[in-house]
């Protein structure tokens, strides 16, 4: 499989991360984590071919399994029952743009300077700067963002980030391993919604603004 | 019994409870309460067996699915099933009572013990896999395991405590795994058929790892175990999720859950220590803020939880800092404090438990007065508990904080020696302080309209009498331990000697 076919695919994990960051409408974020995830699945898949690495087809069955099926359901459930527009950012997304793309390009240089004998491809490489940047991404929305879900979204796309990185740098995982790491993620997927609904039932809101009871 | 079969079975028996529990715990009691007290039992004698087989026999024990005892597994091991059984004892009195009082159903104590169970089992788990995907998935797991717990009360606070805890672990967690794939790139160009990455071989490794490589691996270790551990700055759940959950839960995570924390830091962190100075004064640096913040955030507060939960915060500045030493000694009273801490702090929160239980969820130092001439034995544990913390001898915790005093001088990071003994002296004050305002004066008026107020029954009471006969003990005759945490000490030193010898 050429070089191009998964910076395509990297690419589509990239903007469609970004999109699901900053989509206001909580139904069509999911959607686009969907597409996300889906992209994500790809590139395991384009993986598998150029490294002849046959475990990793299971890391893209697991990834749609989880990623593509299970979380956006569980999402989906939740936004189902409640109010789907995220409440005002604490930043513009123009703001957020600005910040991605320099994140994105100091990544691409650390790889290529300081990391360049841990990833030997250029398809690793630039992988491996979009993997951080997606973990990037995930940790700006935790830090900026006070929906609730969209925390939630937070919270995967820093796993997803972390799982890219795991099959650029370590494909030779035994099946096992990924096994309890997808499990992992559905599970506090499922808990942190659970907890959510029962706040929303309580307080009303997901706002986590309000959740200011207690202070660290 | 098959000596290999010991680490399977130690996770399996608190496995086959939480589901015995989950199944059947409905039915009855017995079947709810006493599968988890069982369950608990079955375990202590078998980290018994592992520890006795550890000790006085081979040294490691290797079992299926890359599982492995060695002295450090040992010493959590029975430190996990110890406290974890006092832990289930105190609840069965503790909860029924609050089911009397209405907080909770007998349906929801199915999830209360078999969420108990469970975390148990993941506990084993973290500290007897021998591989490092595993260890994270099982730290996930003890995260997951307690957030319900949390949470049990179901109200605006929990749920919130809970919300913050597993967002800020979770994610915590998150850089672990990038640390752990960056380590695993660069082991695996060194070993290319190896399919796991294994602890015991981490030492090997390490020298052929780009130092910046290794160093960014560094930092992600720290954020990821620091946040379950509590550190500063990464600690904003832990006091939140302490104060809020369930008694016997509080004592549970701050004396287990964080030290889940700071054993991995151990498995991973101490190996680096020796290649790279910077990593030395790196991690005091943190483990110092850590002890200076968590101090000055205790003194603050007035809910009894909370202070406790900052403690925690500052105690286990002293453990990372002595296993981030990476000498004998410094490892050695890293682990020995880590044994401590879990023995006094499991202590004071049982009996800040114990004083809610006899007071109807009375906290605050505030509205408690001269409780001490109506609960004497709940009075001198608090005190043994909060004496231990503070470092005066002959408690543990003064042969631990010796220990690392010795270890730290011996490096010649006199500063943070002095920090250390600075932060024991503002926490024995800050301790006796809460004590004396508990437990001395005449109550002037009735605490909380309570005139029936008196020492809580001896099923709660027991738990609490056992941990500080065992604070005492230890601190009088440390060699009581000795072996054990020699195994342990060596057994992390033995990965990093590989790595020296060329």
């Amino acid at each position: 499989m050429p070089y191009s076919s998964i910076l395509t695919l990297t690419l589509g994990v990239l903007i469609a991360g970004i999109a699901a960051a900053e989509i206001r409408d909580l139904a069509a974020s999911t959607w686009a984590y969907l597409v996300h995830s889906l992209c994500l699945a790809g590139t395991f898949a384009a993986f598998a071919v150029i490294t002849h690495s046959p475990q990793l087809y299971w890391w893209v069955l697991a990834a749609v399994l989880t990623k593509v099926v299970f979380i956006p359901l569980v999402l989906r459930w939740y936004i189902v029952k409640h109010p789907a527009t995220e409440l005002r950012p604490t930043l513009d997304y123009r703001v957020s743009l600005l910040v991605v793309a320099i994140v994105l390009m100091l990544f691409f240089k650390l790889v290529h300077t300081h990391m360049a004998d841990v990833a030997p491809t250029e398809a690793a490489r630039s992988n491996l700067a979009v993997a951080f940047t997606v973990f990037a991404v995930g940790l700006y929305i935790l830090a900026t963002r006070r929906n609730a879900v969209k925390n939630v979204i937070g919270v995967c796309l820093l796993e997803n980030g972390a799982h890219l990185a795991l099959v650029v740098l370590a494909p030779a995982q035994p099946e096992t391993a990924l096994l309890g790491i997808a499990t992992s993620i559905v599970i506090t997927v499922w808990i942190l919604i659970y907890i959510t609904s029962g706040v929303h039932k309580i307080i009303g809101t997901p706002d986590t603004l309000k959740l200011s009871e207690l202070r660290g | 019994m098959d000596v290999e079969l010991l680490p399977i079975t130690l996770i399996g028996v608190p496995l086959i409870a939480a589901a015995l529990v989950f199944s059947i715990g409905r039915w009855s009691r017995v079947c709810r309460e006493g599968g988890a007290f069982g369950g608990a039992l079955l375990t202590v004698y078998l980290a018994g067996l592992t520890v006795r087989e550890v000790v006085g026999g081979a040294g490691t024990i290797t079992g299926p699915l890359e599982l492995r005892a060695d002295g450090l597994s040992a010493l959590i091991v029975l430190l996990v099933s110890v406290v974890s059984l006092i832990i289930v004892g105190y609840s069965l009195p503790y909860m029924e009572k609050q089911m009397q009082e209405g907080k909770t159903t007998s349906r929801r104590l199915v999830t209360y013990y078999g969420l108990i169970m469970l975390f148990v089992a993941a506990m084993m788990w973290v500290c007897l896999t021998n591989n490092m995907i595993w260890l994270y998935v099982a730290l996930e797991a003890t995260t997951l395991a307690t957030a319900l717990l949390v949470c049990f009360y179901w109200n605006k606070a929990g749920l919130e405590a809970s919300y913050k805890y597993v967002l800020l672990v979770v994610t915590g967690l998150c850089f672990a795994l990038l640390g752990t794939v960056l380590l695993y790139s660069g082991a695996a160009q060194y070993a290319p058929t190896r399919p796991a990455l294994l602890l015991t071989e981490l030492g090997r490794i390490i020298p052929h790892i780009p130092p910046n490589v290794c160093l960014l691996a560094v930092a992600c270790f720290v954020v990821g175990f620091g946040t379950k551990a509590g550190l500063i700055p990464f600690h904003a759940w832990l006091p939140d999720a302490h104060s809020e959950a369930p008694a016997p839960i509080s004592a549970l995570l701050s004396a287990l859950v964080i030290k889940v924390g700071a054993y991995a830091l151990a498995r991973t962190i101490t190996i680096f220590a020796p290649h790279y100075d910077a990593v030395i004064v790196f991690v005091a640096i943190m483990a110092s803020a850590s002890m200076i913040i968590g101090i000055l955030m205790a003194w603050a507060q007035d809910d009894l939880k909370r202070l406790l939960a900052f403690h925690s915060v500052s105690q286990i500045g002293y453990v990372i800092e002595g296993l981030g030493f990476g000498t004998y000694l410094g490892v050695y009273g890293g682990l020995f404090h880590l044994v401590n801490h879990t023995l006094f702090k499991g202590l004071l929160f049982l009996s800040v438990g114990a004083i809610m239980y006899a007071t109807g969820g009375l906290r605050r130092i505030s509205q408690l007065k001269g409780l001490g001439s109506r609960m004497p034995i709940t009075a001198v544990c608090f005190f043994i508990g909060a004496v231990a913390m503070g470092g005066l001898p002959p408690l543990n915790g003064f042969m631990s904080k010796l220990t690392l005093f010795v270890a730290g001088g011996q490096l010649h990071l006199w500063w943070a020696v002095g920090i250390g003994m600075f932060v024991s002296i503002l926490t024995l004050t800050c301790m006796v302080h809460a004590g004396y305002k508990i437990f001395w004066g005449h109550p002037t008026t009735e605490p909380a309209g309570n005139p029936g107020l008196k020492e809580v029954p001896v099923s709660i009471w027991i738990g609490m009498v056992v941990l500080a006969v065992l604070c005492i003990v230890i601190g009088v005759y440390p060699q009581l331990i000795h072996p054990l945490l020699h195994r342990g000490t060596e057994s992390i030193l033995a990965v990093y000697r590989a790595g020296a010898i060329p």
